[in-house]
């Protein structure tokens, strides 16, 4: 379903978007769609990797907020050099006995 | 043995799924585990979620269902809490449900709830040592292997790989 809403956008925007609309030839509405698109995805993300961080997500659940598969997920976590949440403790535990 | 889905990645995506299968004969997951790492990885051509649905295909893993009582356990799981996803609660649920002693799981948050229903939470790390004490690995591919995980797979904190070959020496010492 598709909903039409009007938003002001600023001059200087809206100059880069007729660009990136002359450069691909494409209509401005649909360099919009793709852009807020983007833009959604990358701020779902940005949540996500907030919380993985934060220790409130673990990368299953981390992946499920950012709507990415986790396979895809555990690869940014590596670009990025974000360590795993595993301790000291853990890994006592883990060599234990 | 049950895993949850990020370490059964891990081991896929360093190309070792099958010291996980030499150690403990099968893995064991759900359809819910099955859906996040081999239905969601095949949609971007993943490597390490054809490799798993290979060892699938080869009935190395087995998907296993949660009846419908650790079905809504699971749910109910993830909603008390929510920083668990799916790959740990069902791998809680499962291992429950069959009444087993522990589960491979490496991150810290999933392996304390995994200790409150009393389950044993064995990460990678444990893994590889156990392969190498069962001979299934030397000294060197147990180097080789972690430094691949820890390169660009699995990273951990410098304090940890550090404490876990001051361990590993202390067990070669005692094995001499």
């Amino acid at each position: 379903m598709e909903n039409s809403i009007s938003v002001r956008i600023p001059a200087k925007e809206l100059r880069e978007i007729k660009i990136i609309s002359e450069e691909e030839k494409r209509k401005k509405s649909d360099i919009l769609r793709e852009i807020m698109y983007k833009g959604i995805m990358g701020k779902k993300l940005e949540i996500a990797l907030k919380k993985f961080q934060n220790n409130e997500a673990t990368a299953s659940k981390a992946s499920e907020i950012a709507g990415i598969p986790l396979t895809s997920f555990l690869d940014i976590l590596n670009q990025k050099s974000i360590n795993f949440h595993y301790t000291l403790e853990d890994l006592r535990e883990d060599l234990e006995d | 043995m049950i895993s949850d889905s990020s370490s059964l990645i891990i081991f896929a995506k360093i190309n070792k799924l099958n010291l996980l299968t030499k150690l403990y004969d099968k893995i064991q997951i759900t359809n819910g585990i099955y859906k996040e790492i081999v239905e969601q990885g095949l949609f971007i051509n993943a490597p390490d979620a054809k490799l798993i649905k290979k060892y699938i295909d080869d009935k190395k893993i087995e998907i296993l269902e949660l009846d419908k009582k650790y079905g809504e356990f699971s749910k109910e799981l993830k909603e008390i809490y929510p920083q668990l996803g799916i790959g740990e609660s069902d791998a809680i649920s499962l291992a429950l449900q069959k009444g087993d002693k522990s589960i491979v799981i490496d991150e810290h948050s999933g392996r304390v709830i995994a200790k409150l229903y009393k389950l044993k939470p064995v990460g990678s790390l444990r893994v590889l040592i156990e392969s190498y004490k069962k001979n299934i690995i030397n000294e060197t591919e147990l180097k080789d292997t972690i430094g691949e995980m820890i390169k660009n797979k699995f990273r951990i904190g410098a304090d940890v790989i550090t404490e876990f070959w001051k361990i590993f020496e202390k067990l070669k010492r005692k094995r001499d």
